[in-house]
C-alpha cells in the first residue's frame, strides 16, 4: 500500500466522518440576533427540514418564539407537542449514540429544560384560564426536576412552578393545598443563588391577598460547550447579561422591585450526575487507547513487512498492519464528544412580582437595572396591557431582552403566525 | 485494484455505520429499532379512556340512581357536570375523560331517566344573554321554561396521581374518580373510581 493512497484514503475518511457527524444544529441564538423572534418563527416553519433527532429542541424554539410574539394558542400547541415527546417518548438514536456522536440520539432535554417546557405550557394554560391543565403542567415541572428521593437524591427546588401551583390551588379555593406547597418551599435551603429568601410572597397571607402574578425573565440562560479529553466533558456556561433586577410600574405607580425566584444556571449545574457522562468518559478512554494501539500495531506491521524477512513474516506484518488499521479506524470513528445541544433561548433568571390590583384594564411598565442599580434604559418596556378579572388571577409573562410581546386581544392570541407569511 | 477495493469497502462501512445513506434529514420513524419509539408518542393514557369510562358508567348504573330518584320524585334527576380537578402531572387528561363519561352516560340513559345541565362558562354566558333578550321581549320563549335548569346532582371528576421516579423508571398510579353530589344536601351520593398504573422505562442515556 503506497503512502499516497493511504493518505488520500485517510483524508476521504476524515471528510466522511465530518459529513457523517452532521454536527450542525439549528443556531437559534444566531437567528434571534439576526431577525428577532420572527426569524425563529420563519426558520422553523417546516419541522421536517430538521433532523428528527433535533426536532424536539427546534419545536421548543418555535413554541418559545411564538409565545414571545404573543401567538399563545399556536405556541401552546407546539409546547404540548414537545411536552408529549419529552414526557411520553423514550427517545431514539440511542444505539448510535453509544458508538458515534451523542448527538445522534434524539434531544429530550435536561431536567431543567423539561421543567421549563412544562412551565411555559402551564403558563399558557393559566393565561387561557385553563387552571386544571396548568396545574398538571406545574406539577410535572416539579416532578421532572426531582430525583430518587428514597435514595436521598435531589428534590425540586425551582420555585416558579411551585408558586404557580399555589395560585391554582387558591383558584380552586383550596387553601390547604396552597399552604402545603408553601410549606414545602419554606423547607428548601435559603440559597440566594437559587432564589431570593426575602421574597415576600412565600406565605399564605400574601398569596391570598394577591390577584396579579407577574413573571419577569432576565438575561440569557446557560449554554453548553464540549471540553476535556476528546471533548467528552460537557461544560455548562453561564449566559452573559447585565440585567440584575426589575422594577414594575402599574398605571404609573411603582409596585417596587421584583424578587428572584429562579436561576436557570443554578438549576442546570445542580443536578445529579448524568448517566451519559459515564458512557462518554468510557468512550474517551477507549478512543485514546484504541488510537495508540492501532497506530502501534500499524507501525509494527510495517516494520515486519519491510524487515526483509520471509513470506511468513511479511504475512504476519500484513495481518498486524490490517488489524492495527481496523482498530485505528474504529477508534477514530468513535465519537466521545459530549452533546452540546441545549435550549439556548431560556432566560437566565425568573423574577416575581405580585400585587392586588382593582379589576379592569391596566398598563404595566417594567424597568431593568444592572448590579449597581443603574437603569438599563434601552430595555425599558412600556405599555404592557394587563386585564385583571373580577374573580381569579391576572397573569403576565415578560422578558428583559429580547422582549416578549404581550397580546392585547384574543384575536392576537389565536392568530396563525404564518397567516401573513409567504409559503 | 485490490487495495482500491479494500479502501472502498472500509469507506462503505464508515458510510453505512454513520448513517450517511439515510441522510441526516431523513425520517428514522420507519424500521425503528427495539429501543426506539416514535418521537410523537401520544402517551399511554389515551388507551385508558374506554376502560375508565366503561368502569365508571357500570358502577353508576349499578347504583340505580335514576330509578330511585324517579320513584321518589316522579321525574328524572338533573345532573350538572362541573369543572374537573386534575391533580395528575398530565395536562389534557381531565377534559377528555369527563367528556367521554358524559357521552357514555347520555348514550346509556334516555332523557326520561336522566337529564344533564350544561355548565360550561361560555355556555352559561350565552344562555344568560339569550334569557335576557327573551325577558326583554326581543326573542320568543317557551312558556314555563324561563328559568335555567336547577341541578339535583353535581357530577365532578377528580384525577389524582402518585408519581415516582428512580431515574430509570417513571411510575405513575392514576386514580380516576367521579362523584355525584346532592346539590341540596351536599351528600355524596356516589363515588366511582378506577385505578391505572403505568410504568415507563427511561432510556439510560437520557438523564
Amino acid at each position: 500500500m503506497n503512502k499516497t493512497s493511504l493518505k488520500s484514503g485517510l483524508l476521504l475518511l476524515a471528510a466522511l466522518l465530518v459529513f457523517a457527524g452532521c454536527s450542525s444544529v439549528y443556531d437559534a441564538r444566531a437567528a434571534l440576533n439576526k431577525g428577532g423572534w420572527q426569524q425563529i418563527v420563519s426558520d422553523t416553519r417546516d419541522m421536517n427540514a430538521f433532523p428528527e433527532r433535533d426536532q424536539t429542541l427546534v419545536l421548543n424554539y418555535r413554541a418559545h418564539a411564538k409565545m414571545a410574539m404573543g401567538y399563545y394558542d399556536s405556541s401552546r400547541e407546539d409546547f404540548l407537542r414537545a411536552w408529549n415527546i419529552m414526557n411520553h417518548g423514550k427517545g431514539g438514536g440511542v444505539s448510535s449514540a453509544y458508538f458515534f456522536s451523542e448527538r445522534q440520539k434524539w434531544w429530550m432535554g435536561d431536567p431543567y429544560e423539561r421543567a421549563f417546557n412544562s412551565w411555559y405550557l402551564g403558563m399558557l394554560y393559566f393565561e387561557d384560564n385553563n387552571r386544571e391543565d396548568a396545574m398538571a403542567c406545574f406539577r410535572n415541572s416539579i416532578f421532572v426536576d426531582t430525583g430518587d428521593l428514597e435514595k436521598g437524591e435531589y428534590a425540586a427546588d425551582w420555585l416558579p412552578p411551585f408558586l404557580m401551583r399555589v395560585r391554582c390551588y387558591l383558584d380552586r379555593g383550596d387553601k390547604d393545598g396552597a399552604k402545603m406547597l408553601l410549606d414545602e418551599i419554606n423547607r428548601l435551603p435559603k440559597e440566594p443563588a437559587n432564589f431570593d429568601p426575602q421574597c415576600p410572597w412565600l406565605n399564605l397571607e400574601s398569596q391570598v391577598e394577591s390577584n396579579t402574578v407577574m413573571m419577569i425573565e432576565l438575561g440569557q440562560g446557560p449554554y453548553f460547550t464540549a471540553g476535556g479529553h476528546h471533548g467528552s466533558v460537557r461544560q455548562i456556561n453561564q449566559g452573559e447579561y447585565s440585567e440584575s433586577m426589575a422594577e414594575v410600574f402599574v398605571d404609573g405607580q411603582s409596585l417596587g422591585q421584583a424578587y428572584k425566584i429562579g436561576d436557570t444556571f443554578y438549576q442546570a449545574i445542580t443536578r445529579g450526575g448524568r448517566v451519559m457522562d459515564d458512557i462518554l468518559k468510557g468512550k474517551a478512554i477507549a478512543k485514546t487507547a484504541g488510537i495508540a494501539t492501532g497506530a502501534a500495531a500499524m507501525h509494527v506491521g510495517r516494520v515486519l513487512m519491510t524487515s526483509g524477512g520471509g513470506k511468513g513474516t511479511k504475512t504476519a506484518g500484513a495481518i498486524t498492519l490490517g488489524v492495527g488499521a481496523a482498530v485505528l479506524l474504529a477508534s477514530l470513528l468513535m465519537n466521545a464528544e459530549a452533546d452540546t445541544r441545549g435550549d439556548v433561548l431560556l432566560p437566565g433568571e425568573t423574577h416575581l412580582m405580585m400585587a392586588n390590583l382593582p379589576p379592569g384594564k391596566h398598563e404595566v411598565e417594567v424597568r431593568y437595572y444592572d448590579g449597581q442599580g443603574r437603569e438599563l434604559q434601552n430595555l425599558r418596556q412600556t405599555g404592557i396591557p394587563l386585564t385583571v378579572p373580577e374573580k381569579g388571577d391576572a397573569s403576565l409573562l415578560v422578558r428583559s431582552n429580547p422582549q416578549y410581546q404581550v397580546p392585547a386581544s384574543d384575536d392576537w392570541r389565536a392568530m396563525d403566525p404564518y397567516a401573513n407569511l409567504k409559503q | 485494484m485490490h487495495r482500491f477495493l479494500v479502501i472502498l469497502l472500509l469507506l462503505g462501512f464508515v458510510a453505512a455505520a454513520s448513517g450517511v445513506g439515510t441522510g441526516c434529514r431523513q425520517s428514522t420513524r420507519q424500521d425503528l429499532e427495539d429501543d426506539e419509539v416514535g418521537p410523537e408518542s401520544s402517551g399511554p393514557y389515551s388507551a385508558d379512556l374506554l376502560e375508565v369510562t366503561d368502569s365508571i358508567a357500570d358502577q353508576m348504573e349499578k347504583q340505580k340512581i335514576s330509578k330511585r330518584f324517579i320513584a321518589k320524585y316522579g321525574d328524572a334527576p338533573i345532573i350538572a357536570v362541573i369543572r374537573p380537578q386534575n391533580d395528575t402531572r398530565f395536562p389534557e387528561v381531565s377534559q377528555i375523560f369527563q367528556e367521554d363519561l358524559l357521552v357514555e352516560l347520555m348514550d346509556r340513559y334516555t332523557r326520561d331517566e336522566m337529564r344533564f345541565s350544561q355548565r360550561d362558562s361560555d355556555v352559561q354566558e350565552a344562555v344568560a344573554a339569550e334569557k335576557e333578550e327573551k325577558e326583554a321581549g326581543e326573542r320568543t320563549d317557551r312558556t314555563g321554561r324561563r328559568t335555567k335548569l336547577g341541578a339535583d346532582y353535581f357530577l365532578k371528576a377528580k384525577f389524582s396521581t402518585l408519581s415516582m421516579t428512580d431515574g430509570e423508571y417513571e411510575d405513575d398510579t392514576i386514580l380516576y374518580t367521579f362523584e355525584l353530589i346532592d346539590t341540596e344536601t351536599d351528600e355524596l351520593i356516589f363515588k366511582g373510581g378506577h385505578k391505572i398504573r403505568r410504568v415507563s422505562e427511561k432510556s439510560a442515556v437520557y438523564r
